[in-house]
């Protein structure tokens, strides 16, 4: 019994001393090439909801540039994939991307795949699931990629009592009804990017090869 | 005692300090996600107009650059750079 128990500790103490890879270890693709420009490539939307596509695909352009890239304005490349019929980023994925470096000479290109999108209002809940996938315009490997399960809580608590959770249960479903989806949209940007090697236009360039890196899979719930 | 009080006011501004820290951002965004948002779920003339003008309040007007020396070499001569 006496073994088993030390086995146990010396197991738990070892997982729990186990040190996290840096973000060179993590995105290495990201330090070599060291990308300047991104090109923010139409949401692949695998979910019902139509209108997910369009509306993050324009939250995708603050998070970017304060990460430090030169990022072409979404407007601009949108009407250009739409003319070119490019708008559908499912045919580039896995495909070469040169051309989005001779049209627009952006570095690498960023995909992002939607898999949830939805909202629940008598639970007072926002889901969001997507992944992200930036690749290399020059080599077409991947250099980043990262996947965010992010659900907002919007609940309100009606306050104690039978009649205090009628309450609550009314004004949360009016308040999730009320919170655009989007917000949860750019709470995953937030969450996912934050771990997004720093560009060039940034204070971080470069420093930031040492720092611990965070999971490719974030799942978070935030208020 | 006189000293352990010194001591824990000390810590308290400290922590006060501490957590008064704005996140910092690298530039200065004005209205921009709200208005260009607006404009993707109804794409009228007068909100792309707004959109227009956001981009150009957004290039004019930035007063939040932490990389001031990168910025003005890739942006030219013309743009108006502001000390952070």
């Amino acid at each position: 019994m006496k073994k088993i128990i030390l086995f146990a500790l010396v197991a738990i103490t070892l997982a729990s001393c186990s040190t996290p890879k840096t973000m060179g270890e993590q995105y290495p693709a990201m330090y070599e090439e060291k990308p300047m420009s991104i090109a923010i490539m139409p949401p692949i939307n695998q979910t019902t909801h139509a209108e997910a596509k369009d509306f993050f695909y324009t939250t995708l352009y603050l998070p970017l540039c304060e990460k430090g890239y030169y990022v072409y304005s979404p407007y601009l490349t949108m009407e250009m994939y739409q003319q070119e019929s490019a708008y559908d980023a499912e045919m580039f994925l896995d495909k070469d991307l040169s051309m989005f470096q001779k049209v627009l000479g952006a570095d690498a290109a960023m995909f992002t795949i939607i898999k949830d999108w939805r909202r629940n209002n008598v639970g007072g809940r926002l889901y969001v699931d997507v992944e992200y996938i930036l690749r290399s315009t020059k080599t077409g490997q991947t250099l980043y990629q990262r996947e965010g399960q992010i659900s907002v809580d919007t609940s309100i608590n009606g306050g104690g009592g039978g009649f205090g959770a009628l309450v609550g249960l009314i004004a949360t479903a009016i308040n999730t009804a009320a919170t655009d989806k989007v917000v949860a949209g750019r709470k995953c940007n937030a969450f996912v990017l934050s771990d997004l090697p720093a560009g060039k236009y940034s204070k971080m360039y470069e420093t930031d090869m040492k720092s611990p890196a965070g999971k490719p899979l974030v799942k978070a719930t935030v208020k | 005692m006189k000293r352990t009080i010194y001591l824990s006011v000390i810590a308290t501004m400290a922590l006060f300090v501490t957590s008064c820290n704005t996140t910092q951002t690298l530039y200065t965004w004005y209205n921009y996600e709200d208005v260009a948002y607006e404009y993707n779920k109804e794409p009228t003339e007068e909100r792309q107009v707004k959109v227009l003008e956001q981009y150009k309040k957004l290039t004019d007007k930035q007063a939040c650059m932490q990389n001031m020396d990168i910025y003005s070499t890739n942006q030219g001569k013309n743009k108006k750079v502001l000390t952070s």
